[in-house]
């Protein structure tokens, strides 16, 4: 089996790494950022314009993701889609800093909606993929 | 060479830095689960990487504001595969499954070390911003 060989965890992880880092620059900068970024320039907010909830929203894709992958079989694809993909495709130094930021400027209620919605989100996704992957597990 | 052309080759720059970034940072946080899993409780290597990934975030962030291709190395590709939120929350869930207070502890404890960190590094960036 290619788990078995001692770099093909390696090069599963980067390759899933790759992926994940890229999709989320991508969706981050290019495709959810412009939807929040009037709100964030007129609120005055700190950072890129609509960054914030853009990582938001690939962070709660990426707890769907896993969710779906964690009772699937194979170490392989763990490693893969798991590890690599879905752990890299989700983020959590930049929403630390982000919330950090908004209450350094005294934006207290948008860092609290960001962190809560982040969790209860987060957290709901997960379950989410969790029990739609037992329904319909090979 | 024509405007779309060189737009596509600045996309692509951008993308292989970050690319460049992910690769190390994704294989130190699997090499820390791998190697810390079986001293440590479930999760704890997320909970380190996490921490010490916000604490260079933050740092980066106040310290060199306007260096884009750094921060897209370092920042989006290296600190953002370097933690992991999916995992942290899969973590919740399976301890919420377990029934107990375990999964708020954990959310909370999480919060708790992302967020002193990255606030540490914002003070250790502005600190190494004016001398």
């Amino acid at each position: 089996m290619i788990e078995s060989h001692p770099w093909a965890g390696a090069l599963l992880v980067s390759l899933g790494a790759v992926g994940g880092a890229a999709l989320r620059w991508w969706l981050v900068q290019h495709w959810l950022s412009p939807h929040w970024a009037a709100r964030h320039r007129r609120h005055h907010l700190p950072g890129p314009p609509g960054a914030p909830w853009a990582t938001m929203t690939v962070n709660l894709l990426a707890s769907g993701v896993l969710g779906l992958l964690v009772a699937w079989p194979g170490d392989g694809l763990v490693l893969w889609l798991g590890v690599g993909f879905a752990g890299s495709l989700s983020t959590f130094s930049t929403m630390a800093v982000d919330v950090v930021l908004l209450l350094s400027t005294d934006h207290r209620q948008e860092a609290l909606s960001l962190a809560g919605a982040s969790l209860v989100g987060g957290y709901s996704l997960l379950a989410l993929g969790l029990r739609v992957a037992e329904v319909w597990a090979p | 060479m024509n405007p779309k052309g060189t737009k596509t080759t600045a996309i692509a720059q951008q993308l292989l830095l970050v690319a460049l970034g992910a690769i190390p940072g994704a294989l130190l946080r699997w090499q820390a689960a791998v190697q810390l899993g079986p001293h440590f409780p479930a999760g704890a290597s997320d909970l380190l990487v996490n921490g010490l990934g916000s604490l260079l975030l933050g740092w980066l962030v106040a310290w060199a504001p306007s260096r884009q291709g750094f921060k897209l190395l370092l920042g989006v590709g290296f600190c953002g595969s370097l933690t992991t939120f999916s995992s942290w929350m899969l973590m919740v869930v399976q301890l919420q499954q377990q029934g107990g207070i375990g999964a708020l502890l954990w959310l909370a404890l999480g919060l708790t070390v992302g967020l002193s960190m990255a606030w540490l590094g914002l003070l250790l960036g502005q600190r190494g911003n004016h001398p």
